[in-house]
């Protein structure tokens, strides 16, 4: 009892630990003081759906840095630098000169390096001032590129790396400047034309600043240049060149015409004026497709904004001041004359739980417990897992719930989706059968399967986007939620068996005193045909919503093909089985075997780019796809060999309840 | 509950489906029919030498407003108004002859959003053309005078590659551009050049 | 002999080669496109390897399978609690592959093009054509004869007695280019090159990867008529575009009759015509991303009129047939396209689901208690 209780203790320290420890450990970094609780709530229209700026900033983040959470440590000094997204973001819009600084471009080819012609770091990160530096580069090789007019399927990896960065600057630029027109003060206004516009003082104004006086600067401007064409027309008689007659021009005019001109040029020359960080809504919904509007779009179209315009100065001013209280109220207010959208602060408290890189976390803990028990201690080493894996499931269920919640539909949609939701189901079977039978490799299993799916989903979640709208012709609630989850169901009971079958054999190579190999053989079949029933199920669901949506059951699509492949393999299995064509050993080896065939139907249909089914090609995918199924055919030949020859040709007595 | 029912049930299922298979199929290879009376409408002539689908071509019609916050312009009527959203302040488009559509977008960007020759260039890349200089970029385009004042035209096409051609304009103010683009297959962006001529010349600020 | 065909073994052996099959199939269509994949693998009762060796096709291997789980189920089916799960499932699937037989066999769809305010009562087939021959001489409505394709393979006679006119098949191209002739070139012709000869040549070339892509070439010789009419005759595939309505006709005069032909999309007929009032696009927020499409019709049968909708997943069926949203075209998105399905299996499935479902749901819950031991006190490893 008591080292039960130090066990359950272990427990709550390691969960603690992994759960909580992250958020709280001392910041010797803090970037700036300023709270983010308000700013992250913010709502940003992107990606056809509304979210929080906490969602905006990560995505953003995500693309350049492709990681949610930007993290650095100087090699120099050995601080190291920590910000969240929306810190970045904050400083991104506000400060940029910082967040210029920031190396948060992620070059690992050389010779794009070489290429563009900066100084190797070690990390292989680079600020935008360094890539700045060295625009010219850039824009040459993406200009050779196009000469040359090759295709993208002829580009080179250097090529296509190239252009992609080229597209991260463009679209870190386009973010950086979302305040510039306000804070960058960089037109110049003599004193004349000042005192004329009743600006003040001469000095260096911000766009901003100027644009109030939009009308008059027009009216003035063309009196002005009236002026300028007649004395430039009465020089048409000396013999000058057009650069000498206007430059005699422009000094015979007074000085605010002189200042005038410097005004209108320099606030051309303003620098670009993004359509970006869309944050506030269209005053005319209909008139104009629902679009919002960025900062800027709202100074130059919003019929209402000064008051909007208010909030967005006052907060780069409090910002800059580090005065985190006056900007926090300042964004609440804003927030409250745009008004409040429903599930933006679920999204938010979404995003930083974290739910599944914890219960990613979790499970490798199982892992260990769970190996660990084979050697030592199983009783309690079992235990442990079990704790862990039922944790980890809870944080993982409320991750899915949560989702759906989100997106007001059913849990599986994307690829991404698709990889949690088989994981999720996977582990809680294994974990229902280890608490039925209690045999300790049922939760073995999860421990493995779950963190490797999950590993791969993380994988896709650092694409981009994983919260996105779904298609037209896809979008019916009933079907995603039936034609769908069953069909995903699928796949985890298939890769329950598959996982299983490994353990099996081995078990069966290297047997353990008093295990009863023959119960988890006849358990493994009976779970086989659950996975024939839900993929059968699924597949025969999936051609109904395409005859109720299409006029067609069955087009032989790729993917309709490859749902269709695993019923048949499992048919074949079982039939090999009834027919006495394959006994245990086969049997378990054509379930590793599955595994392959599940993978292909999965994730192989959509590298073909035919069909309906198509998300793009992804040569990583392609790479893993390749090395996993090299991998599974060789356990599975060596595993039956092995099976096959070592001692056992005892099988498991034929029972007649194993002829079905 | 033994035989027999099985057969009887495999029998009726094998019958029912060689009756339903065969006489589900109606059609006829060769059949005569009444049908409305159907007005022969004269043919187009098409270009010279060219390979097309008999019987394209777009008919002619009235113009109808269109607007956003800052421009006004005037499409021809048969334009589909895709309407506004994100950058666009307008979009349009064009059914060609039921299997090509183009597409026409109004877009506002910053004042420094590239000089003339990048933008050029830019398109030329799109439709695989070769960049040009900027001497060479000022001599291939077209300055036109409409509602708007003073505008660059420009028609890009690439015979080696026309399935994309663009033809565009550019309409330069203090604070910002609007560019005028045109996106379709060569044949289309020719047969409607017209109509999206008068519809540049037709843009006005407001 | 009947034991034979009823063993397991035959299944085993012939999922095996349908495995093949498939996962061929599936790789081929990146190259040729689904619709070819679909004719060369899956519908074909023999699959030729090099053009020659015939193999096994889809329809012949499921036709195997068939015949194999008939007679098991007819004599070897027993009705005992353990086997009742296992017959049902035997059962359904009995059902599914029959109903597929009846699709596959007897089965058609096309597309319906409608704008608002017209109607229509007919749809085309996406990748059949037909040589239309259309007699304009009645007073009250023209009076039509269709050729399928089918009929015009090169060499083939057909004869429409009505008018007496023969059309001798010369070349038949699957898919064809159409050049205008110049003006030498047409010098060159010979006399007998009647209407759109006499300005265009077509030639064959190679498929589509898109089926429906596809401009089908005919090119006949027509006699019975006229010195001056009868003569070779060249055509292309006219599309069904409403705004092409009586494009694309060749007239001629035959007998004292004005006679048009065409070649066209294949059409069906229904017993009903459809009127569309209006067709309705809607977009995501701030996006050009489609997000439904409707089209408000009315439907004349019987002689009422009824008001009905038809949009993305929710079709209107009438009759045996099957009409489903699919497209919107037109310069202001006023022509709406229908796919249309005639398929008297299309509930079999449906059906035969829920009783393949039924099936194995009641194998695994007999079968849990034999099959998966809950006894307390398994060793763990």
């Amino acid at each position: 009892m008591f080292e039960r209780s130090l066990y359950v203790l272990l427990f709550l320290c390691c969960v603690w630990t992994s759960l909580v420890a992250e958020e709280t450990a001392p910041d010797d970094t803090a970037v700036s003081s300023i709270d983010m609780k308000e700013f992250k709530s913010i709502v940003v229209q992107g990606g056809d759906r509304l979210k929080p700026l906490d969602s905006y900033a990560r995505h953003l983040l995500l693309g350049i840095y492709h990681q949610s959470k930007f993290k650095h440590t100087d090699r120099m000094t050995e601080k190291t630098t920590k910000m969240s997204a929306a810190e970045w973001f904050a400083e991104l819009i506000f400060m940029p000169e910082k967040a210029r600084q920031r190396k948060i471009f992620k070059i690992q080819n050389n010779e794009v390096i070489g290429s563009v012609g900066v100084e190797p770091d070690p990390d292989f990160l680079y600020s935008y001032n360094e890539l700045i530096a060295e625009f010219e580069n850039i824009n040459t090789e993406i200009k050779k590129l196009q000469d040359s007019k090759i295709t993208k399927e002829q580009m080179s990896i250097r090529d296509k790396q190239l252009l992609i960065l080229r597209n991260k600057i463009n679209y870190f630029e386009k973010h950086m400047g979302s305040l510039a027109y306000i804070y960058m003060k960089n037109i110049e206004v003599g004193p004349n034309i000042a005192e004329k516009l009743s600006l003040g003082e001469g000095g260096d104004y911000s766009f901003y600043d100027i644009y109030g006086k939009q009308a008059e600067i027009a009216s003035l401007y063309e009196v002005m240049i009236k002026k300028y064409s007649d004395i430039l027309r009465a020089k048409d008689s000396e013999n000058l060149t057009k650069k000498e007659a206007s430059l005699q021009a422009i000094l015979e005019l007074d000085p605010w015409e002189q200042e005038l001109f410097v005004v209108k040029i320099r606030s051309e020359d303003v620098g670009r004026i993004p359509m970006f960080f869309p944050t506030v809504p269209s005053e005319n919904p209909e008139k104009e497709d629902g679009a919002w509007k960025s900062p800027v779009q709202v100074l130059l179209s919003y019929k209402n904004g000064a008051e909007l315009q208010q909030y967005f100065e006052e907060m780069n001013a409090n910002y800059l001041a580090e005065n985190s209280e006056a900007f926090s109220a300042t964004v609440k207010k804003f927030k409250e004359s745009v008004g409040h959208r429903e599930k933006i602060d679920l999204e938010v408290s979404y995003n930083s739980a974290d739910y599944f890189y914890n219960s990613l976390a979790l499970y490798i803990f199982t892992f260990l417990f769970s190996f660990t028990s084979f050697l030592a201690w199983s009783k309690n080493m079992r235990m442990l897992s079990m704790l862990f894996v039922a944790v980890a499931l809870c944080l993982h269920g409320t991750g899915l719930v949560i989702r759906c919640f989100l997106m007001s539909r059913p849990p599986v949609t994307t690829l991404y989706e698709s990889i949690i939701f088989v994981c999720f189901v996977l582990v809680l079977v294994c974990f229902i059968f280890e608490w039925i039978q209690k045999t300790n490799v049922w939760i073995f299993c999860a421990s493995i399967a779950g963190p490797l799916l999950l590993f791969i989903a993380h994988k896709y979640s650092t694409e981009g986007e994983t919260l996105v709208q779904v298609e037209a012709v896809l979008n019916t609630n009933f079907w995603l939620a039936t034609h769908v989850v069953i069909i995903t169901i699928g796949y985890s009971m298939c890769f329950v068996v598959g996982v299983m079958a490994h353990v099996y054999l081995c078990l069966k190579i290297w047997p353990k005193k008093d295990f009863d190999l023959k119960s988890l053989y006849k358990t493994m079949v009976w779970l086989s045909l659950m996975a024939l029933l839900f993929s059968t199920f699924g597949t025969i669901l999936g051609g109904i919503w395409a005859d109720q949506s299409w006029g067609r059951f069955w087009g032989w699509d790729p993917k309709e093909n490859g749902a269709m492949m695993i019923v048949l393999w499992l048919l074949f299995l079982t039939h090999g089985r009834i027919a006495g064509m394959m006994r245990d050993v086969g049997y378990a080896a054509g379930l590793i075997a599955l595994n392959i065939v599940v993978a292909l139907a999965w994730f192989g249909v959509n590298l073909l780019q035919v069909g309906m089914h198509t998300y793009g090609f992804d040569e990583g995918t392609w790479t893993n796809l390749q090395i996993f199924i090299v991998v599974e055919i060789a356990a599975m030949i060596m595993l039956a060999i092995l099976a096959i020859n070592r001692g056992s040709n005892k099988l498991p007595a034929e029972s007649s309840a194993l002829n079905q | 509950m033994d035989k027999p029912i099985n057969i009887i049930i495999a029998t009726i299922i094998v019958a029912a489906m060689l009756y339903l298979a065969y006489s589900n199929d109606d059609r006829e290879d060769a059949k005569t029919y009444n049908s409305p009376k159907v007005t022969i409408v004269a043919e187009k002539p098409a270009p010279e030498g060219s390979s097309f689908k008999e019987g394209s071509g777009v008919k002619p019609t009235e113009p109808t407003e269109g607007s956003s916050d800052s421009y006004s312009w005037e499409a021809p009527k048969h334009w589909l108004n895709k309407g506004a959203g994100g950058m666009r302040v307008g979009s349009y488009e064009v059914d060609y002859d039921g299997a090509i559509k183009a597409e026409i977008t109004l877009i506002t960007l910053g004042p420094n959003s590239g000089s003339l020759t990048s933008n050029i260039n830019r398109w030329r890349g799109q439709v695989e053309l070769a960049s040009l200089s900027e001497e060479e970029v000022k001599n291939s385009v077209e300055t036109r005078t409409g509602k708007f004042g003073k505008f660059i035209y420009v028609k890009l096409v690439n015979d080696t590659h026309p399935d994309k051609a663009i033809a565009a304009a550019i309409y330069r103010s203090p604070d910002e551009v609007l560019f005028v683009k045109m996106t379709a297959p060569a044949n289309a962006v020719n047969d409607l050049e017209k109509d999206f001529i008068a519809f540049c010349d037709s843009v006005a600020t407001k | 002999m009947i034991k034979t065909l009823c063993s397991p073994k035959i299944f085993f052996y012939t999922l095996i080669w349908l495995m093949v099959l498939v996962f061929l199939g599936t790789l081929h269509q990146k190259d040729i496109g689904l619709y070819a994949a679909q004719e060369k693998y899956f519908s074909s009762w023999f699959l030729y390897i090099g053009g020659v060796f015939p193999l096994p096709g889809g329809r012949l291997t499921l036709a195997v399978v068939f015949v194999n789980l008939v007679c098991k189920f007819m004599f070897q089916s027993k009705w005992s609690l353990k086997r009742t799960g296992v017959n049902i499932t035997h059962f359904g699937a009995l059902l599914l592959l029959a109903g597929g037989f009846v699709t596959a066999k007897g089965a058609y769809e096309g597309i319906m093009l409608i704008e608002e305010g017209g109607e229509s009562n007919y749809f085309s087939d996406y990748h059949e054509v037909e040589l239309a021959v259309i007699d304009h001489s009645p007073q009250q409505e023209d009076q039509v004869h269709a050729l399928s394709q089918s009929l015009l393979s090169p060499g083939s006679v057909q004869t429409l007695d009505s008018l007496g006119m023969t059309i001798k098949v010369v070349e038949f191209y699957k898919n064809s280019s159409k050049f205008k002739l110049g003006p030498h070139q047409i010098s060159l012709l010979p006399n007998n090159y009647r209407g759109d000869a006499r300005a265009f040549s077509v030639t064959g070339i190679g498929p589509e990867k898109e089926s429906e892509a596809n401009m089908q070439g005919l090119v006949v010789d027509i006699s019975g008529g006229d010195e001056e009419v009868n003569g070779r005759y060249v055509f292309q595939k006219n599309l069904n575009h409403p705004y092409l309505k009586g494009q694309g006709l060749q007239v001629l005069e035959w007998k004292g009759k004005k006679i048009s032909l065409s070649l066209r999309g294949r059409r069906y007929h229904l017993p009903f015509s459809v009127a569309l009032d209006d067709v309705e696009t809607k977009y995501y927020d701030g996006t050009s991303k489609v997000l439904s499409y409707k089209s408000f019709v009315n439907v004349e049968e019987d002689g009422a009129n009824r008001a009905r909708v038809i949009s993305m997943n929710e079709p209107l069926r009438s009759k045996g047939y099957t009409l489903y949203q699919s497209q919107v075209l037109g310069r202001h998105g006023e022509i709406t396209g229908l796919a249309t399905v005639k398929n008297a299996g299309r509930q079999v499935p449906y059906y035969s689901s829920i009783i393949i479902c039924i099936g194995l749901l009641l194998h695994l819950v007999v079968m849990f208690p034999k099959l998966v031991s809950t006894k307390k006190g398994i060793k763990n490893v």
